[in-house]
């Protein structure tokens, strides 16, 4: 597979992810024809969260980027709300969690992080580094942005048929 | 019949919040812990039936965490609640003495069902 095709794969699986992550958080997203933006186009937002990760094949930190509109829409139980910063931070670990499930498909695995807030100062040192992508996803309350920073052997990113024999929401008892 | 104490351990505040919630809802009572080490003093001082454990955590993660409480000897229940689906990692909490895995984001009603399972 050629370097082109490995970054459709990425792509693919980066917003298949985000959409499925939201998807179970009741909120309706839908990336946007030709996504991929360039660093300079991401707006930054008041719930930014990353997460570095490490691999052979990949390493570097995944930035989510969301909306305070977006947040409200998260379904929470009043008697024990939790802070839009606490929900950016899982949600970039449960992305995280999911490309990472979906590359086991590719016998790519990634070692995790762990979550943190992302600042401005933060998310202009991480563009400075060199942003390989940033994806755009398109809510009822504003852009949600997905950024990829690091480095990634694209020519590695070969189909291998590998099951995955546990994904999102399983529970296995032993 | 007294009521059944759940130590969620777990970085996440929001997966604490919503896991505690629905666990209290269910009629158990609940304590929390934020990492490892903060999870084997609650599990000294709180002398829960089960323990809900992530495995990425700061300052001591949820497999080490696993393999200080010695399950085999003090029997205590613990389930994993984490991201993580690599066969290597399941296979050492199993060895450890994991009673389950539980792949985020769970259906917090089938979670509930898996704990009144495990702790009878």
């Amino acid at each position: 597979m050629g370097p082109q095709d490995g970054r459709l794969v990425l792509e693919t699986l980066i917003q298949g992810s985000t959409v499925d992550l939201f998807h179970t958080a009741g909120i309706a997203v839908a990336p946007v024809p030709a996504s991929r933006v360039a660093a300079s186009e991401i707006g930054s937002h008041a719930l930014m969260a990353s997460i570095n990760f490490g691999g052979s094949v990949m390493s570097g930190t995944l930035g989510l980027l969301v909306p305070v509109g977006v947040f409200e829409l998260v379904k929470q139980d009043p008697a024990r709300p939790f802070t839009g910063l606490a929900w950016v931070q899982d949600s970039v670990n449960q992305l995280l969690g999911r490309i990472k499930s979906r590359l086991l498909q590719f016998q790519i695995t990634l070692q995790m992080g762990l979550p943190m807030c992302l600042d401005d100062k933060a998310l202009r040192h991480m563009a400075a580094q060199g942003i390989l992508a940033a994806y755009r996803f398109r809510t009822l309350r504003g852009e949600i942005s997905v950024t990829l920073a690091g480095k990634v052997d694209y020519s590695k990113l070969n189909y291998s048929n590998q099951v995955t024999f546990v994904t999102e929401g399983d529970i296995i008892i032993f | 019949m007294a009521v059944k104490k759940i130590l969620i351990v777990d970085d996440s505040e929001t997966i604490r919040q919503r896991v505690v919630g629905a666990l209290e809802q269910a009629g158990f009572a609940t304590a929390t812990a934020r990492d490892g080490v903060e999870g084997l003093v609650a599990v000294e001082q709180q002398a829960p039936a089960l323990v809900i454990l992530d495995v990425n955590m700061p300052r001591m993660n949820g497999l080490d965490m696993l393999e200080k409480l010695d399950l085999k000897t003090s029997g205590l229940p613990v389930l994993l609640l984490t991201t993580e689906v690599q066969p290597s990692l399941m296979e050492r909490a199993k060895k450890a003495g994991a009673r389950g895995w539980m792949v985020k984001p769970v259906n917090l009603e089938q979670l509930v069902a898996t704990v009144r399972k495990v702790v009878g």
